[in-house]
């Protein structure tokens, strides 16, 4: 015969563990909001068994105990997510940041675009061909020489400021993926100190898991975890953090490898927001050389033919253009200082409109420096180029949301929170917890019988 | 599949963005009825919109050049009518003066006729387009052409004409070289004038009279040669509104929208975003607890 009082004791454990169940249960409920909370369950136990000597042997169950509270979460599915997260951070990142170049650029949606300024420039050109003495048309061809040079100026210019912006951004980026790190080397203390203990430190798991989440927004990080439960975090050949703590990244940008220079070990960072400044950078270093090519070429190009050539007092040997690069590319001083400089003769004759049309017809001539293309061809190849760039990473930052999605889905399907299913075990719970109560008064009353009635 | 609660409301939200999303483009389609904004909405058909962009606007240059061409040639032309015309009416002096019933006093005063008609032609030869242009000295359009002194005309232009392009690859003169034309008519008229002053009326009735037929012939191809290079530059405007038509057509057809197919797909876009927001409506009024507590 078991002892009088099991029937209470077991009664008391199974009022422990629903009201345990159901504690858990609120704090599900209370968490269907959290970002990154996994939903907790009560796995129940049987509690040893007792044997007894009757006329045979007879085993008693002893009633319920709570095993663990574990928490619902698929690792392989998190590692995914990561993934897909750093191409999507990565993709929209430069996605963004090329929006920016193509409004700079203003092709078809502007008509200040340098493929106007360009057809314009040499338009300007052949009117002057067909009225080479007409002192009035060269001032709209110093005009439309000089709105060309500074539309090559102010393009160099932004390419410029937004190199420097990503440079920023990424500098600034650095520094919020350092205090990540930190605050996962902090995490990473109490896990191992509770894991030591023997718990299972939920919540801290969530809020690491969170963090690594936004980590990976920002780097292509990666992660693993040692038998003490230190997670460590790794970028490149970067430690970021590991059981000694952390260790910040540093924020020397080597831009000529689009790098990050780690006391001499180039880090590269290929993916979130990171990886996508750095590709922006790189792009936009890319842009930045064609530009300058092409507007050197023009500088050379008008300027041979426009020296060569007779102005309308006859004196010769005027360039049209100053400067060398986009960045400073001008109208000469000598044009500058007037637009009588300009030159449409080929001869000393203020009705020869020749060399005004040679300058006019650069337009069509293939350049070995421009790789065999016209001037309007490299300049449209470059925009389309831009554009193209911006295309795919719009296309593949879309992809990449769908992707995240569907694995967030997947995510949730696991670990989220529903609670039509909350309130279903919350109602469970409830009714076991009111036949447990029962239970115990039963044998109270049970007892109380006994001492009662034999006591007298 | 499992469906957290959470997913349920930011998923809803998700879709009404794209929904809402897909109807604001739809939209925006329709209302500026342009498809490519920008060129990365469509890269290629950009690059099509480029390349005919900038055909297009050499087009219209060459339009404006032909207009500047004709404008010049079309003085050159009723210049040379004039010219024409004047040896029309020296022919007529120089066959009155071959006939014996005019008296020298009679042949003195066709002489200061000649001198006049002389005048006039140096005047033509000395035309100006614009103020201090000249339309024939060649490219040396600042100095005056054409300068007589003692019966003697100079030219003093080149014979240098300035090309103008009209289209791709093709240039035409804008000018044309009078010179020796104007010349050989002023010494004509000068040995005219010699045999008048002269009585030397048979050499007047034979071989100046061949003389001026001579120049005149020349005058009728200089004429020619002008009204042929107008027909031509017609043709050639013509040519280039057509080309110029179906480029405007050809940019229009990469870059602007279908507008009957823009509408439909902003109605659908604008069905799906309705539908969207009924559903979400609809799904967030059903749950448990809204049952357990006695709700709907």
């Amino acid at each position: 015969m078991p002892s009088s009082f099991f029937g209470i004791n077991m009664a008391g454990n199974a009022l422990r563990a629903f009201q345990n169940a159901m504690l858990v249960t609120s704090n599900n409920i209370a968490n269907v909001n959290t970002p990154g909370y996994s939903r907790q369950s009560v796995l129940f136990t049987e509690t040893n068994p007792q044997t007894y000597q009757g006329i045979r042997q007879f085993t008693f169950g002893g009633g319920v105990d709570v095993y663990n509270i574990s928490r619902i979460r698929d690792k392989f599915l998190e590692n995914r997510y990561a993934q897909t997260s750093q191409d999507q951070a990565k993709y929209s990142t430069l996605a963004g940041q090329l929006k920016l170049t193509e409004t700079s650029f203003g092709e078809l949606s502007s008509t200040n675009g340098i493929s106007t300024k360009l057809d314009s420039f040499f338009n300007a050109f052949q009117t002057l061909s067909s009225n080479p003495s007409d002192l009035s048309i060269r001032s709209t061809v110093r005009d439309a020489a000089s709105s060309l040079a500074s539309q090559f100026r102010s393009l160099s210019a932004d390419l410029s400021q937004q190199r420097t912006g990503s440079t920023d951004e990424i500098t600034s980026k650095i520094g919020t993926l350092n205090d990540l790190a930190t605050k996962v080397a902090d995490i990473n203390k109490q896990i191992t100190a509770a894991e030591g203990a023997g718990s299972s430190p939920n919540d801290l798991y969530d809020q690491r898991d969170t963090i690594v989440r936004q980590m990976s927004q920002l780097a292509d990080v990666r992660t693993n975890i040692t038998s003490n439960g230190t997670m460590q975090i790794f970028v490149d050949q970067h430690t970021l953090v590991d059981q000694g703590g952390a260790h910040a990244l540093s924020t020397n940008i080597d831009l000529a490898t689009n790098t990050i220079d780690e006391n001499g070990l180039k880090i590269r960072i290929t993916g979130g927001e990171i990886g996508g400044s750095f590709d922006a950078l790189s792009k936009l270093s890319g842009y930045q050389t064609n530009l300058d090519t092409l507007a050197s070429e023009v500088i050379t190009q008008v300027n041979t033919l426009h020296s060569s050539g007779y102005a309308l007092d006859g004196s010769t040997g005027h360039d049209l253009l100053a400067g060398t690069s986009a960045a400073d590319m001008n109208l000469s001083d000598d044009v500058k200082a007037s637009a009588s400089n300009i030159v449409a003769a080929s001869l000393n004759a203020p009705g020869d409109g020749s060399l005004a049309l040679a300058i006019s017809q650069l337009r069509d001539q293939s350049l070995a420096n421009l790789s065999g293309s016209t001037f309007g061809q490299y300049y449209k190849d470059l925009a389309i180029g831009v554009a193209t760039d911006l295309n795919t990473a719009q296309g593949a930052a879309d992809a990449q949301t769908a992707i995240r999605g569907q694995i967030d889905a997947q995510v949730q399907a696991t670990s989220g929170v529903n609670l039509d299913e909350e309130m279903t075990n919350l109602l469970k719970y409830q009714r076991s917890y009111e036949a447990a109560a029962k239970m115990f008064t039963i044998m109270d009353q049970v007892i109380s019988e006994t001492i009662q009635q034999f006591g007298r | 599949m499992r469906i957290s609660t959470d997913y349920q409301f930011t998923s809803s939200t998700e879709q009404m963005g794209k929904a809402l999303e897909r109807m604001f483009k739809a939209g925006q389609v329709v209302q500026t009825g342009v498809r490519v904004q920008n060129p990365s909405d469509d890269p290629f058909a950009a690059s099509v919109v480029l390349g005919l962009q900038s055909a297009l606007s050499n087009n219209q240059q060459y339009q404006q050049n032909i207009k500047l061409v004709q404008g010049k040639i079309n003085s050159s032309e009723s210049a040379i009518s004039e010219v024409s015309d004047l040896l029309n009416e020296a022919r007529t002096l120089t066959l009155a003066g071959a006939n014996g019933t005019n008296d020298q006093q009679g042949r003195d005063a066709m002489v200061a006729q000649i001198s006049r008609i002389q005048e006039r032609l140096v005047q033509i030869g000395n035309t100006e387009y614009v103020p201090g242009q000249y339309l024939f000295a060649g490219t040396q359009v600042a100095t005056k052409p054409f300068t007589v002194s003692g019966g003697v005309i100079t030219y003093n232009g080149d014979t240098n004409t300035n090309n103008v392009e009209v289209q791709k690859g093709q240039t035409q003169k804008s000018n044309v070289v009078v010179n020796q034309m104007i010349t050989d008519i002023y010494n004509t008229l000068e040995t005219v004038k010699a045999d008048l002053s002269g009585g030397n009326l048979n050499k007047l009735g034979t071989e100046d009279l061949d003389a001026i037929d001579g120049v005149s012939k020349t005058t009728l191809a200089t004429r020619g040669d002008l009204g042929s290079l107008l027909q031509l530059l017609d043709a050639t405007t013509k040519q280039l509104g057509t080309q110029e038509d179906s480029l405007k057509s050809r940019i229009s057809d990469n870059k602007d929208a279908d507008l009957s197919q823009a509408i439909t797909e902003y109605t659908a876009a604008q069905n799906a975003y309705q539908a969207v927001l009924a559903t979400v409506a609809g799904m967030n009024q059903v749950s448990l607890v809204k049952f357990m507590t006695g709700g709907i």
